[in-house]
């Protein structure tokens, strides 16, 4: 599926930004291979009027291809296509035209996709599920150069539970025996576990609190008044 | 998304349309849960730390919250093993959550140049472990034969009321 209005090599480009500078509408290209999303994205944002469906690719490479004809103001990305992943995409779109505003529009709805596609310079993430208005109001900033995340999407970097030390149960009884100044094996058959679990959980200890050895263990555990 | 900027459809077809897209939505979101059971393509692409990350984020819900928490330094271990270790967390979370009442579920993933260790940790009810050794759930004994066949070391303990603690230990 590809497309483009007016498919004319050569003319495409002038004629194009004549049209959009005329009606003042974004301008936009989808690329999109699923052929009833582009269908109603096409519905809503034609319907609104203030925006122009440019052209349509299913493929990164048909993107790459009318891209070469027409550079829209801002172009909706999928994840999933069927030749490439649109966060790979989105770096070699940029790497060729280093200005275009890029727009993810996808149903992945994981921290580690958002992250990626922001870090390969999309200037917004808007999820498949987010409504109409968001839709286009992330179409309206990223077309103003903002970058713009959808509800969702911004939940999801928030949320970031990680890297707060929390100590288990057993780590936290092992590093009282060390203080104390029992071995492994000692620690083992106090808490009845095998010493080389006794020693995992040491190991563990020295790299959560960024110790060097044992005793920088003890010392630094004392100074966060764990023991 | 919302299409109802169409005057063409009547309030029953918006209405049937909602629903379908709504079952749309549902049946996405089942495939890539499938899908993620049986490869996650975040763990290929990007290693065990965001993988485990995601897989607790998607996992918890309202009543039992699932934490993650990485240590250590990043780094790509050997497939199998990945794979491996990811499979063990799933299994041991998936335990906790059918079996041990637990309202907070503690995953950390702990990373070193040769070693790797994973904990998982819950404030449920406890396993009575002879019990547990005599029945040997296959769950467990699964874990174990993952862990031996990569020449690692799991020890599980539990004490009534006070929840279980699970680590394992890979030399990577």
């Amino acid at each position: 599926m590809i497309y483009l209005r007016n498919m004319e090599k050569g003319q495409k480009q002038s004629l194009s930004s004549k049209l959009s500078e005329k009606k003042a509408c974004i301008t936009l290209i989808i690329v999109e291979d699923h052929p009833v999303v582009v269908e109603g994205l096409q519905i809503m944002f034609n319907s609104s009027g203030r925006y122009c469906v440019e052209g349509v690719a299913g493929t990164g490479k048909e993107c790459l291809q009318l891209l070469d004809w027409f550079k829209p103001d801002v172009l909706l990305l999928d994840i999933n296509l069927p030749d490439i992943s649109g966060i790979e995409l989105c770096k070699l779109i940029l790497n060729k035209y280093p200005n275009q505003k890029i727009l993810a529009l996808t149903t992945y709805n994981e921290r580690v996709f958002i992250q990626q596609m922001l870090d390969n310079g999309a200037f917004g993430y808007v999820l498949k599920n987010a409504s109409s208005e968001e839709i286009m109001e992330g179409v309206d900033e990223v077309s103003k150069g903002n970058k713009f995340l959808c509800a969702d999407a911004e939940n999801l970097l928030k949320k970031t539970h990680e890297n707060e030390l929390m100590i288990t149960r057993r780590e936290s009884s092992v590093l009282k025996l060390l203080a104390e100044g029992f071995t492994n094996l000692e620690i083992a058959e106090k808490l009845f576990i095998s010493p080389l679990t006794a020693d995992s959980h040491r190991k563990n200890l020295i790299v959560k609190l960024q110790a060097r050895n044992t005793a920088s263990l003890i010392k630094i555990a004392s100074d966060k008044e764990l023991i | 998304m919302n299409m109802k900027g169409n005057a063409i459809i009547t309030k029953e077809g918006i209405d049937q349309y909602d629903h379908a897209l709504g079952l749309l939505d549902t049946s996405i979101k089942e495939l890539r849960h499938v899908a993620h059971n049986l490869m996650p393509e975040t763990l290929f692409r990007y290693g065990l730390r965001q993988t485990l990350s995601d897989f607790c984020e998607g996992v918890g819900n309202t009543s039992l919250k699932v934490n993650f928490a990485f240590y250590g330094l990043e780094k790509r271990y050997d497939e199998k093993l990945e794979i491996a270790s990811y499979r063990i967390v799933q299994e041991l979370v998936n335990n906790a959550m059918k079996h041990s009442g637990a309202t907070e579920i503690a995953v950390q993933l702990v990373s070193e140049e040769e070693r790797l260790s994973i904990t998982v940790q819950d404030n449920g009810k406890g396993i009575d472990m002879k019990t547990s050794a005599e029945s040997s759930g296959k769950g467990l004994a699964n874990i174990r034969s993952r862990v031996a066949s990569f020449g690692g070391h799991f020890d599980l303990s539990s004490e009534h009321g006070k929840g279980t603690e699970a680590i394992i230990e890979f030399k990577a």
